[in-house]
């Protein structure tokens, strides 16, 4: 394992650089057919639902999930494995409860349907909020990965490595919006599923394909043994192992650039089954990653916790071993594909952020709040451009000053405890409660947004440093105690206010959203033709 | 064919009547049929997924118990938590095609038949 950080490794910038030249490929072709502001914020809802099946999961499958989890999963066995399962199971409340009615009653942002009859202004500010917020954290966790990444595997320094991923994002977003984005998700969707299968199938190939001498050696490498098979490792106060996975479970539903891709289909059918095919390739990912985490441990077994720098690198490690250990052919090419797709996988999950968050920015704060509505959609698109650079600007900045030692997952359960807690209780009150109101959607994610960030800075994975002890908050994820707070502070300030009069009914959201009468069509230009 | 109210819900005067759809009896007929599902699937996956964490945190004995060889309950479950959300998924989308979308289809045409008798909503709504 003499690759990492010994100097700048060319066969992995070469491969590095492949994928960029694609990725670019398709920004150029995507920004010819990006014009109105429907073709940039929903690809001209011209997306099929295969394709934004695939484009979910692309969206979704970040760099936790590759590299994060695997790590959890080589360190802490089943521990790993219950974020996961959680994070696939979320995909029920969106299929059950938003996909359909957001494509059904939204145009672009999750904001259109949390304002849809609240008053306009304040609704659309806290929406754009919490949209911000969870992009934001999102971001940096994301960026953070990268930078580890590329530090370790192509010998770029830190900094260096988070601010090519910052100009990649944002190239990819400017010049070629939701088109670009999404396709850029899909292939790395492709690239993701073929690199799981070969590592799964060389991890059961060493184990002569046999499951049990997989979990049985497994358990042989680690200090704990059998325990590593029956959970309570990572999280020996149990109230946190039950907040953690609370989070994933619930937080996929708030997450603003995975409900932004219900609106890129042309109807509430195709939103349905792109939920179907999102499902079954993060699903079977998933069951991959568990394998190869597990073949982490087994193989490479105790000697590679160091050098996994928080178990963030073991799946690119596994692949090194796999392919013929440190400094063979096999082994230095398997080592950079892999780093390779996990990079692929960073840069689109991060354009997906930066898109929904400059939509909050330009739909939601410019558009609707500062110029009511009356100026043209170019106007909204070219805001939405500007914004996107100065929150990539933001994000490169806080990365690089405060980012290193953050295992991914950790932050990236702290972006889904804000989503689950400021965004999804006045998401479902807004769609479901006939009496929600304004007072109510301004308390919910407020509150809930200050008392999250309040909880999270105080918190061991923060305070006083990355995964230090002494900190006045002991619980390392807030959502267990911030999702019902969120539900609590929207019910006290709908109930304490006494608005009733809103701009649009509450019947006019359920028939719409129910039934899809008056959904925002695909366009008059339809983009694949 | 259910009552045309005289002032629209919203007030607007030339808003759909969305009171009058939200009462037909096609309209309640799809909500109810839908809600049916979706309050007993997420009953079902999240009672099922919440009982995964608690046991994973709490009681490593139970999701250490042998299933086959070294496999561990812990893993098993899980692995059939997502074979349950993919069952899920399923069943809802075929009941989306054969029962709910044509529910949909005739709740809508019943409000525009409604509307475009009124003579009021014909051109503010698109509709599919």
């Amino acid at each position: 394992m003499t690759v990492l950080a010994a100097g700048v490794n060319t066969l992995a910038l070469v491969v590095f650089a492949a994928v960029l030249t694609v990725t670019l490929v398709v920004t150029y072709w995507a920004s010819k057919r990006t014009r109105t502001a429907t073709e940039f914020w929903a690809a001209g809802r011209g997306i099929s639902g295969l394709q934004n099946g695939f484009a979910v999961a692309g969206d979704y499958m970040s760099a936790a999930s590759f590299l994060g989890f695997a790590g959890l999963i080589y360190f802490f066995g089943l521990d790993g494995f219950v974020g996961l399962v959680c994070a696939l199971v979320a995909f029920l409340p969106v299929l059950l409860l938003l996909a359909e009615r957001m494509r059904n009653a939204g145009k672009f942002t999750m904001a259109d349907v949390l304002s849809f009859r609240l008053r306009q202004r304040p609704a659309r500010v806290v929406a754009a909020l919490g949209t911000m917020s969870v992009a934001f954290v999102y971001l940096v966790a994301q960026m953070v990965g990268a930078g580890v990444l590329i530090q370790a595997l192509a010998g770029i320094d830190f900094a260096i490595s988070v601010v090519l991923t910052g100009t990649f994002m944002v190239v990819y977003v400017i010049f070629g919006g939701m088109l670009a984005t999404t396709w850029v998700q899909i292939i790395k969707a492709g690239m993701l599923m073929t690199a799981g299968v070969v590592l799964t199938v060389l991890v059961l190939a060493k184990t002569s394909f046999n499951p049990m001498e997989l979990f049985k050696q497994a358990a042989a490498e680690s200090s704990d043994g059998k325990g590593y098979l029956s959970g309570g490792l990572q999280h020996p106060d149990a109230i946190n192992g039950i907040s953690f996975g609370l989070a994933f479970l619930l937080g996929t539903a708030g997450l603003p650039h995975i409900l932004m891709r219900f609106f890129t289909v042309p109807d509430a059918r195709a939103a349905r089954s792109s939920v179907w095919w999102a499902v079954l390739l993060i699903g079977s990912f998933y069951i991959m990653i568990m394998l190869v985490g597990l073949g982490a441990r087994a193989i490479l077994g105790a000697d590679a916790e160091e050098a996994s720098a928080g178990g963030n690198l073991a799946a690119p490690l596994l692949a090194e071993e796999l392919g013929g250990g440190a400094g063979t052919v096999g082994g230095d090419l398997f080592l950079a594909v892999i780093s390779a797709v996990a990079f692929a996988t960073i840069l689109a999950v991060v354009a997906g952020l930066v898109i929904s968050a400059s939509g909050g920015v330009a739909h939601d704060l410019w558009s609707n709040v500062v110029r009511h509505n009356r100026d043209s959609e170019h106007e909204e698109v070219v805001v939405a451009k500007i914004a996107a650079i100065v929150l990539a600007i933001l994000a490169i900045g806080v990365s690089i000053l405060c980012g290193e030692g953050f295992n991914v997952s950790i932050l990236v359960g702290l972006a889904f405890a804000i989503a689950a807690s400021a965004n999804l209780p006045a998401l479902l009150l807004a769609l479901f409660w006939p009496r929600f109101n304004t007072v109510g959607a301004i308390c919910g994610v407020v509150g809930s947004l200050i008392v999250s960030l309040v909880m999270i800075v105080l918190s061991p994975a923060v305070w006083p440093g990355p995964d230090s002890q002494g900190s006045p908050i002991p619980l390392e994820n807030p959502a267990l105690v911030t999702f019902p707070l969120g539900f609590l502070f929207c019910w006290l300030g709908t109930v304490l206010s006494r608005e009733r009069t809103t701009e649009r009914s509450y019947h006019e959201l359920h028939v719409r959203a129910e039934t899809g009468l008056g959904a925002e069509g695909s366009g008059e230009q339809p983009v694949f033709s | 064919m259910h009552e045309v109210s005289a002032e629209p819900a919203d007030g607007r005067p030339d808003a759909v009547d969305w009171k009058a759809i939200e009462d037909s009896p096609e309209f309640r007929q799809l909500v109810a049929s839908r809600t049916r599902f979706v309050t007993a699937a997420l009953g079902v996956g999240v009672a099922a997924t919440v009982l995964f964490v608690l046991l994973g945190s709490i009681a490593p004995g139970v999701m250490g118990a042998s299933v086959v060889g070294e496999i561990t309950l812990g893993f098993v479950y899980g692995v059939l938590l997502i074979f349950m959300t993919w069952a899920i998924t399923l069943l809802y989308l075929r009941k989306s095609d054969r029962e709910w979308s044509p529910l949909e289809r005739r709740a809508i045409e019943a409000a525009t038949a409604h509307a475009a008798g009124d003579g009021r909503a014909r051109d503010r709504e698109p509709v599919r």
